[in-house]
């Protein structure tokens, strides 16, 4: 996991890094927010910290509190596919243990290797296996929350199916720990495909990979597709600067992906397998390529643009024009866009030459200074006020990952 | 605000034609398909665009008339019950399908549409709208959202709140304001997510996002069938732990098997059976082949007599006419029945559904138990007599208690039909004050006024004391 100080370099803090408070349980942490809740204090909530490149700079940052030694697993019953789990555990510890009995969650959040359950909970990025298998709206059934005056409390619950009040399960999913500090989660699992394969197309211009992966998407059922093109520092095997990648990760039992692979390479001839090993370092690289782009000081700002799919052809043609050079990267059936370019400064003309359509530009990361004047999650659709009453009911003194959301909030 | 005085307004907002206020024709609307809460509203309305729906909304808040939004009015939990009377705001004007999008899947509509209308209309695009209800020849896609609607194949595609993307409401203020987006992105908090399955109390619906699938290529229904009820959950435990997620899997039971086999959708379940499970694969053909031998073998092994494959489209249908009409194959039967739903681990099954039969017994019902089992979703359904007063005592205690075992069993109070007016009172049962508190800061932050559905989902602070002194279930 990445250590505090350096998690903190992706901030612009006044003052260094603040004191690290690292609770043995959620329990003896009721006492100690309490109390940064009536002194006014503003408390950074760390997980792994890989994902601490998003999101505005902290409004104020006096304390961090480490939730890294809630790390149980609860309780895994594998007959039932769910899982409770503590904040702190590492997602990959979590993998494991589910693997053992043939079970996974498909999250792949940015900086995979450091990601925490609650880290993950709190950004909602999928990755990868989000579009096909779905993200955490899917499998998040039950949370328990440390709020900012001490009181812990649950939503939802064991069971995969439940319409017991409100569902706040969605709420905290994605609210960046704006809203209150997870402490434990219970998730419906997936069996776990037995095999794999990954198989290569390349294309020379985007619009023809984003109509091939669509047409995919519905005749093989990909686990994942995924778009890539090398440039600014964004280096695949055997990925040039000029045309296209497209990746397409099968998950499955041996027979489906038998009849799959025989399927893609009737419809993309050009479709290039990799054997197990190749394939292993293939989405290694893959996740150290984006891993590099995101590490602070690089110089390097990452975009993720959203837009419907005959729509974010049509972006990214204006992106070459404005930005050439730039790396790709992005969920092909997902219509997301991972843009990797030397500063920040072009978000905000796609913005303005985009407005008023559905296209979706957040800066994803970026160096602490570039940050600053610009509004890296965009302009909202949402009604900002009632997000906003929402942060003064559950948090109104500002405490907790005070200004890193939208809106300030 | 007097009484006429905001009937003029609405009329003045819907026109004349579109308002009812007459107890004749307010009756009708007294109630939902549970039948237990009644009290009719004062007006009914018939709005046909959002903007109207503002209006009127913007009405009730400034003179602080309650209302609520209505669907169909299918709720099984009391939902759709105008209970501290006002304006009832009837959507099934606004039945529009707006757009379709095959590309990106998703469809645009506005909250009257017939659930089976929107898939229907998109079936030649290959397409359809996942959620199921048992209902949904007559539920409304913003009744499905209001409820967070389930039904048999969300064992594989989750349940309405998976195909939502986004969402035109009007807030209980009167804002018009969109929530998540065509693509399913929320810029800020899921509020989607969170307003679907509010049960109309944060504001109403008036256009939604919603996401289509394409329609299966290969479908395969397996019928097995049991000498004992444990042996047919005992099944589905056995698949599930095998890593197989079918698209369905259901239960029906002796009693149904034989009212179905004696009924016009007689479907040719063994009548000597003491259940049978439904069990749907869909899919690529690859991936059917690949699993169907296994699904034969746990079936077996865990004692079925017989596994039938459905040998084409006509038995297919014939096999699942039997469950989704099943409550309707009791026909008079019984003059009434009351359906409950609880859901518990999947694992526990076997375990409360002998609890539930034993709770049955004790209070001299009989019980008729079909069911999601795919995702521990029971439907104990329990025939009394309503005209009967000591009869609905026995028959809610009863119910009660069935909750109670799930919610014990380490389940929740309803798996997809609510918790409306039916099982508020309950869920301090399941939580805690502290639980019951941010709920009501959701409820409160949204509607300010409480005019919003009043009186659903939370219970008062009072009812929380006595049930604490009680442990009874208040009606
Ligand atoms: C025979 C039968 C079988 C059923 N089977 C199933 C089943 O398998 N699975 C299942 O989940 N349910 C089932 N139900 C319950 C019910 O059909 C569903 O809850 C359905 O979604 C309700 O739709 P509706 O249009 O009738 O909504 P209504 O009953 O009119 O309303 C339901 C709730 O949603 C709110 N609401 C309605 N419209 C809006 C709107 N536009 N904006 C905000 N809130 C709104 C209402 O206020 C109410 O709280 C069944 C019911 C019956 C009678």
């Amino acid at each position: 996991m990445i250590p505090p100080a350096q998690a903190c370099r992706w901030l612009n803090l006044e003052g260094g890094v603040p004191p690290v408070h690292d609770p043995p349980d959620p329990e003896s942490c009721r006492g100690w927010i309490r109390e940064r809740d009536r002194a006014g204090d503003a408390v950074f909530i760390l997980g792994g910290g890989g994902q601490w490149f998003l999101g505005n700079e902290p409004e104020r940052a006096t304390h961090i509190l480490s939730v890294r030694r809630w790390d149980r697993i609860l309780d895994h019953s594998p007959g039932d596919l769910t899982v409770t789990v503590e904040a702190g555990c590492p997602l990959q510890r979590l993998q494991e243990t589910l693997s053992e009995a043939g079970q996974f969650l498909p999250f792949r959040p940015p900086n995979y290797p450091h990601a925490t359950v609650g880290g993950a909970v709190a950004t909602a990025l999928a990755g990868r296996y989000g579009p096909a298998m779905g993200g955490m709206r899917e499998f998040l059934i039950g949370i328990e929350i440390l709020h900012a005056d001490g009181r812990l409390s649950h939503a939802g619950g064991r069971v995969v199916k439940n319409v017991a009040g409100y569902d706040l399960c969605k709420l905290y999913a994605g609210s960046m720990g704006t809203l209150g500090i997870i402490t434990h989660a219970t998730f419906k699992v997936r069996p776990l495909p037995p095999a794999s394969r990954t198989g290569i197309l390349e294309f020379d211009h985007l619009s023809e990979l984003l109509e091939t992966a669509l047409s995919l998407r519905n005749r093989v059922e990909p686990a994942a597709l995924e778009l890539f093109r090398s440039g600014t520092g964004f280096r695949l095997p055997g990925a040039s600067s000029q045309r296209y990648g497209l990746a397409i990760e099968l998950r499955d039992s041996e027979g489906p992906i038998e009849w799959k692979s025989r399927e893609l390479r009737g419809r993309c001839p050009g479709i290039r397998f990799l054997d197990a090993a190749e394939a292993d370092s293939f989405w290694k690289a893959w996740d150290r390529e984006l891993c590099l782009a995101l590490e602070p000081d690089n110089g390097r700002a990452v975009a993720r643009i959203s837009a419907p799919a005959g729509l974010l052809a049509e972006v990214h043609r204006w992106l070459e024009r404005v930005l050439p050079g730039h790396g790709l990267s992005g969920h092909a059936a997902g219509s997301t866009l991972l843009v990797l370019a030397n500063g920040a400064g072009f978000l905000r003309d796609l913005r303005s030459r985009w407005k008023g359509q559905p296209v979706y530009a957040t800066l994803f990361k970026a160096d602490a200074p570039l940050k600053q004047g610009l509004d890296v999650w965009g302009p909202t659709t949402q009604p900002l006020p009632l997000m906003r009453r929402i942060k003064e009911r559950f948090d109104p003194r500002r405490t907790l990952n005070p200004g890193r959301f939208w809106g300030g909030i | 605000m007097e009484r006429e005085e905001i009937r003029r307004h609405l009329a003045a907002i819907v026109g004349e034609d579109k308002v009812q206020s007459h107890p004749s024709e307010l009756v009708v609307y007294e109630c939902d398909a549970l039948i237990f809460h009644r009290r009719p509203p004062d007006f009914v309305v018939y709005p046909s665009t959002a903007r109207q729906i503002q209006e009127i909304v913007r009405l009730a808040y400034a003179n602080d008339v309650p209302y609520l939004p209505r669907g169909a009015g299918t709720s099984l939990s009391g939902g759709a019950v105008p209970i501290s009377g006002g304006i009832l705001i009837q959507l099934s004007h606004l039945n529009r399908i707006l757009d379709v999008n095959p590309q990106d899947r998703y469809a645009v509509v506005e909250p009257g549409v017939i659930n089976l209308e929107l898939s229907e209309k998109v079936k030649p695009q290959g397409l359809y709208f996942a959620p199921d209800p048992s209902s949904q020849s007559t539920c409304t896609v913003g009744g499905n959202i209001g409820a967070n609607a389930g039904g048999p194949h969300c064992l594989k595609y989750g349940t309405t709140v998976l195909h939502v993307l986004g969402a035109e409401v009007v807030t209980p203020e009167g804002d018009l304001v969109q929530l998540g987006s065509p693509q399913g992105e929320n810029a800020g908090f899921d509020l989607t997510g969170l307003f679907t399955g509010s049960e109309g109390t944060l504001g109403i619906l008036t256009k939604a996002w919603v996401r289509l699938l394409p329609i299966p290529e290969q479908v395969k229904t397996f019928l097995a069938d049991f000498t004992s009820m444990a042996d047919a959950t005992r099944s589905v435990s056995g698949i599930i732990a095998r890593g197989i997620i079918p698209a369905a899997m259901e239960i029906i039971d002796q009693l149904t098997i034989q009212a179905v086999e004696n009924s016009h959708f007689a479907a040719g379940y063994p009548t000597d059976a003491a259940a049978v499970l439904l069990v749907e694969l869909d899919g690529l053909e690859c991936e059917i082949e690949d699993t169907e031998g296994l699904i034969g073998r746990i079936l077996r092994n865990n004692g079925a007599r017989e596994v039938l494959v459905a040998r084409d489209e006509a038995q297919r249908a014939k096999l699942w006419a039997g469950r989704k009409k099943a409550y309707g194959a009791f026909g008079r039967l019984a003059k009434n029945f009351y359906l409950q739903d609880t859901v518990v681990p999947r694992t526990r099954l076997t375990e409360v559904l002998e609890k539930i039969y034993a709770i049955a017994d004790k209070y001299d019902f009989s019980v008729i138990n079909v069911f999601h089992a795919g995702d521990g979703n029971l439907h104990p359904m329990l025939p009394y007599d309503a005209g009967d007063p000591e009869d609905v005592v026995r028959v809610l205690k009863a119910a009660e208690e069935m909750v109670r075992a799930s919610i014990d069993a380490g389940g929740s109070l309803s798996g997809e039909h609510g918790v409306g007016l039916e099982k508020r009172d309950l869920m301090p049962y399941l939580f805690s004050d502290d639980d019951l508190e941010v709920m009501r800061g959701i409820r409160e932050l949204f509607d300010p006024k409480q005019l919003c559905n009043p009186e659903k989902i939370l219970p008062t602070t009072k009812v929380c004391m006595e049930f604490r002194e009680k442990g009874a279930f208040m009606l």
